[in-house]
């Protein structure tokens, strides 16, 4: 009984895909190191970029020109992050660079967030919890009800697991009213219900205008922001600062990044962030921020970028890099996988097979097999295909192995 | 082809109606556990906070049911093909007066009945979490279980295949494929993480099924290597 060669190139491949999957994988499993990079900050005493590495307990702390800070030096120099040992020790000074300061209002300053490509590119939620932003009991912000943005907004009131009709006709006219475009792009908010306090949600429509909407005093509440950019708004990062000065991280397409608020005038406004443009599907953002200055590190592949903005206006201050440090896996890895298969990535929560890292140096690797191939087959006096060595040349290890688990005699 | 089908058929329940019934019970006893600790569950909190907890952080009141597929599959296989191996009766089921490729088809659709048969059970018992879940929220959460159910039906293709490859070092050869397939099916990750992998799927399960068939060619031609 023949074997259709259909099968045998079918099954060919689909051993040849899992082993691209499994063996990559594994090696990576066995040799790969993440990269650690110390924390960058800006020091408001030596006006400089410093780099904190706590693994080192005796000098934790060195500046750009190389001198190391004891942890007593240290927690003088970064008076803004160290505030509270400062106050165990009573050593926080009145002021700093001509500012009085105390310990609650650099508490209430500080935060920190981070903005990252898996928390725009992952399953969207089905609901989103209405959270009341004016509730009459002080934290008592939770509602009975979620709403579905579709083609259309709809509201249900879970406690009852029914649909409410009252609530869904308000946002209908007032989103309307607003003419706001169906169907939205993205729906961003904290769903969180431990918060302080309530800003709803932030809505981009399909025309590209952005919404705040949220619930005031039971009724809803959609504005306008009327925030425009050339090219188009990318994302929106939340982030809800004790002080409520600001409603979180705008990007547009063409990477740029700012921070948006709202006057005493109910008008949005931007403040752009004076870094370079950012790709904001790859790259991580983090901020770690204070009364001062915002310390904002862009992790892209070839290392770590840090820049000192103005807390105020957001202009550049003082930067720096730290190169990535390359592990076994990144030595190894691009002379033997021509390409790897991967399932999950850094970027996204969505799991699929993507094939990732090209590398065309696997090329005298896959010659190699290619001999050794030619020289098994002389050795047992089976023909050499020229398709066969095409497919060792180009796909490397896995066809190699494919082959070998399946050989051709198999067909006859 | 009528004929072909009911004959394989009844002699397949009789093999395997034990496996059945019990596989069946063990589906309705996992899901009524669901929902007995579900309703727990339910008594302890408020079913708005539940509900809520259900959308924002994806809570999966089925992660009880995650490998109960595979297992299925797994079972079901071993207990369709094995006794046809250990007995050596394989070969007399291939000579039947019709092509092999119907008569692997027959079993493999008998089996793959079984398992929808399981499926379509669970899902109805599944239907109780209606009396707390909007209809739309628990389609929502249901849907992100298909995975798990693809990971069942490739378990049980692969492993039929496992079974009746005569060569024993080329059945530990299939084994990193199988294991390949399920870990990607099993990984653990949000709801509807696997939105974007539909065609691997079903290039999953065309692999899975045309497998049996290269094996069992090759075990009609005595191909020992």
């Amino acid at each position: 009984m023949r074997i259709s060669k259909s099968y045998y190139y079918f099954l060919l491949f689909a051993i040849g895909f899992c082993i691209s999957l499994s063996l990559p994988f594994l090696v990576q499993v066995a040799t790969y190191t993440p990269p650690k990079y110390p924390l960058v900050l800006y020091s408001s005493q030596l006006h400089d970029m410093v780099r904190l590495d706590y693994s080192d307990r005796d000098f934790p702390m060195t500046d750009s020109k190389g001198n190391k800070y004891t942890p007593y030096e240290t927690d003088s120099l970064l008076p803004l992050l160290n505030f509270r040992q400062l106050v165990a020790d009573n050593r926080l000074p009145d002021s700093i660079n001509h500012v009085p300061v105390n310990a609650r209002t650099i508490a209430n300053y500080q935060l920190s967030f981070r903005l990252s490509p898996t928390r725009i590119h992952k399953p969207v939620p089905m609901a989103y919890p209405i959270f009341e932003s004016m509730p009459r009991r002080v934290g008592n912000i939770v509602t009975d009800h979620v709403f579905l943005l579709d083609d259309e907004v709809t509201v249900y009131d879970v406690s009852k697991n029914i649909l409410d009709y009252e609530a869904t006709q308000l946002f209908r006219a007032e989103l309307e009213h607003r003419d706001f475009s169906y169907p939205a792009k993205w729906v961003v908010g904290n769903t969180n219900p431990r918060k302080k306090y309530d800003e709803g949600y932030f809505v981009l429509d399909n025309d590209g205008k952005l919404f705040q909407m949220k619930l005031v005093n039971d009724r809803p509440f959609i504005r306008n922001t009327h925030l425009q950019t050339p090219s188009g708004w990318h994302s929106f990062h939340p982030y809800e600062p004790n002080l409520h000065n600001f409603y979180g991280i705008l990007v547009s397409n063409d990477g740029k990044m700012a921070r948006f608020n709202i006057d005493d005038n109910g008008v949005y406004y931007l403040q752009w962030l004076d870094v370079p443009n950012i790709d904001p599907d790859v790259d991580v953002v983090k901020v770690i921020g204070n009364f001062m200055y915002w310390n904002v590190t862009v992790s892209k592949p070839e290392g770590e970028y840090t820049y000192a903005l103005s807390a105020w206006f957001l202009n550049h201050i003082a930067s720096d890099f730290i190169p990535v440090q390359l592990s076994v896996w990144d030595y190894i890895g691009h002379w033997i996988f021509p390409f790897v298969i991967r399932l999950k990535h850094n970027h996204t929560e969505f799991i699929e097979p993507r094939i990732m890292d090209l590398n065309p140096n696997a090329i005298w690797f896959n010659i190699i097999l290619v001999g050794f191939y030619i020289y098994r087959k002389r050795r047992y006096g089976s023909p050499v295909r020229w398709y066969a060595l095409a497919s060792v040349l180009i796909f490397g290890i896995g066809a190699f192995l494919a082959m070998s688990f399946l050989p051709k005699n198999d067909v006859y | 082809m009528k004929v072909l089908i009911t004959s394989i058929f009844y002699r397949e329940w009789l093999k395997t109606r034990l496996v059945f019934t019990i596989s069946m019970i063990v589906v309705v006893s996992v899901m009524l556990y669901i929902f007995l600790d579900f309703a727990h569950y339910v008594r302890s909190s408020e079913l708005s906070a539940v509900i809520r907890n259900a959308i924002i952080n994806n809570s999966q009141p089925f992660q009880v049911f995650k490998f109960v597929p595979t297992l299925l599959g797994l079972t079901y296989a071993i207990c369709q093909f094995s006794p046809e191996m250990v007995d050596r009766r394989f070969r007399l089921t291939l000579h039947l007066p019709y092509k092999e490729h119907y008569i692997m088809a027959a079993l493999l659709f008998y089996g793959t009945l079984s398992l929808l048969a399981f499926f379509f059970v669970a899902m109805l018992c599944s239907l109780l979490l209606l009396l707390f879940f909007p209809w739309a929220l628990l389609c929502h959460i249901a849907l992100a279980v298909y995975p798990w159910l693809i990971c069942g039906f490739t378990t049980y293709a692969l492993v039929v295949a496992l079974i009746i490859e005569p060569y024993w070092v080329r059945k530990f050869c299939f084994l990193p494929i199988l294991l390949t397939f399920a870990v990607v099916f099993l990984l653990d990750a949000e709801p509807y993480a696997f939105a974007k992998a539909g065609w691997f799927f079903i290039y999953a399960v065309i692999v899975a099924y045309v497998t049996p068939f290269y094996n069992m060619i090759r075990f009609k031609n005595g191909q020992a290597k």
